[in-house]
């Protein structure tokens, strides 16, 4: 979709930037988005290439679970494939993130940015961890978001 | 022109932009683009060559032409099938009754642009990272590779479904982190989904013109850190689609007519 993306440099390597886009990348870009007018004549919509957004796998399923615990027994933790590991990804990430510029105007970022993914931080949702009421061992300290307040998938 | 059917009459409007504006549009739209102005507005059209419209390439088209127009001036995009009955009608319609909403939306959006996030998760690297924070996950995934086979299909499941709800909470947690660090870069922002079922987190962030080279450098570290993990694509730039204002008191007295 975009045009002038030619311009690419310093080390963005590792960030895919389609040009052009993919449907699904037009489709979020639009769909329901833009200035809505009520005056005008509505033309009717193909249906069929818009279904394509709700074509998605909801992961809660039972072949999911029996997939994942095949994983799990699969992937090898000692030789593990990430480079590094998760808490000082983490780590590293908030303190970058921290140093970023900052304008009266990211307040409103903020809220929003707050009321989808939580700023309190009370971590009132175990993971990992269905059974473990002294599952406690694990724990990092690390700040854990709430879980959205969107419609989960059923079990 | 790709003729497709007989002329409908009707015009598709693209977006708006300040009259008068020195554009270039190459990319194909609905049709030829031209623009249709009044006072210091000017909508920028195409006819509409045949019904219904939504096929990819129309859809695509919306989206090119705007991504083109927005790297030249202050559009405002119109939502996909806004089509008005003729020139006329879009002068009246939409520039003079909408001018002053127009107008401002024009003015607060003058300086922005938008870029949209999408974060997929790698399946394997997060239920690595799942499998590294607990040891009861561990202990558990052993137990069952002890079984015979045909057994502990209740185990397995369970095991399944905690590695299912981990790899969730992973992929959320950097989600939230990635959107948090590039929200530095950004003066507003949409999180449309985070960590949702396939663990996609997807934002639409509005940055300043002038920061978009160390927004994209901001973009390509992130990505860079997340590598192994996390695949970032970056859609932009494009017109502040998501952060459009709807215009107030005029959608409730539909006084089309």
């Amino acid at each position: 979709m975009t045009v002038a993306t030619q311009s690419q440099s310093r080390g963005r390597g590792y960030l895919e930037r389609p040009a052009p886009s993919s449907l699904a990348d037009v489709i979020e870009t639009i769909l329901d988005k833009g200035l809505v007018i009520d005056a005008y004549v509505r033309v009717s919509l193909v249906g069929i290439e818009l279904l394509t957004i709700d074509a998605r796998i909801v992961i809660a399923s039972v072949d999911t679970y029996l997939r994942f615990a095949e994983a799990a027994n699969r992937l090898d933790i000692n030789e593990t494939g990430n480079s590094q590991g998760l808490p000082e990804l983490l780590e590293g990430m908030t303190e970058s993130g921290a140093k970023g510029k900052t304008s009266g105007a990211l307040e409103g970022a903020k809220d929003k940015f707050e009321q989808m993914f939580g700023s309190d931080d009370s971590d009132d949702d175990k993971s990992g961890g269905e059974d473990g009421e002294d599952s406690g061992d694990d724990s990092n300290g690390q700040q854990r978001p709430r879980r959205r307040k969107r419609p989960q998938p059923a079990r | 022109m790709t003729s497709e059917g007989r002329p409908t009459g009707l015009v598709h409007v693209y977006g708006v932009v300040r009259h008068p504006a020195d554009l270039r549009v190459d990319e194909a739209g609905l049709g030829p683009v031209r623009d249709v102005s009044r006072g210091d507005l000017a909508a920028l059209c195409s006819d509409v060559e045949s019904e219904p419209l939504g096929r990819r390439r129309e859809l695509k088209a919306h989206a090119d032409v705007l991504a083109q127009v927005c790297q030249q001036a202050v559009v405002i995009p119109m939502t996909f099938g806004t089509v008005l009955v003729d020139d006329d009608a879009v002068r009246r319609e939409l520039l003079e009754r909408f001018a002053d909403h127009l107008g401002g939306e024009l003015d607060r959006l003058a300086t922005v642009l938008q870029f949209n996030l999408r974060l997929v998760p790698d399946e394997d690297a997060l239920l690595r990272d799942v499998l590294a924070e607990s040891a009861d996950l561990r202990r558990l995934s052993r137990a069952i590779q002890g079984l015979p086979a045909g057994q502990g299909h209740a185990e397995r499941l369970r095991l399944g479904e905690a590695m299912a709800h981990g790899f969730r909470d992973v992929a959320h947690r950097l989600g939230d982190l990635a959107v948090r660090t590039l929200a530095a870069e950004a003066v507003d922002l949409r999180v449309e989904e985070a960590g949702g079922p396939e663990g996609v987190t997807r934002a639409a962030l509005l940055v300043q013109r002038s920061d978009t080279a160390s927004f994209l450098d901001a973009a390509g570290a992130l990505a860079e850190r997340l590598s192994g993990r996390v695949v970032c694509r970056l859609v932009g730039p494009l017109p502040p689609f998501a952060f459009i204002a709807a215009p107030e008191a005029a959608m409730a007295s539909a006084a089309a007519g």
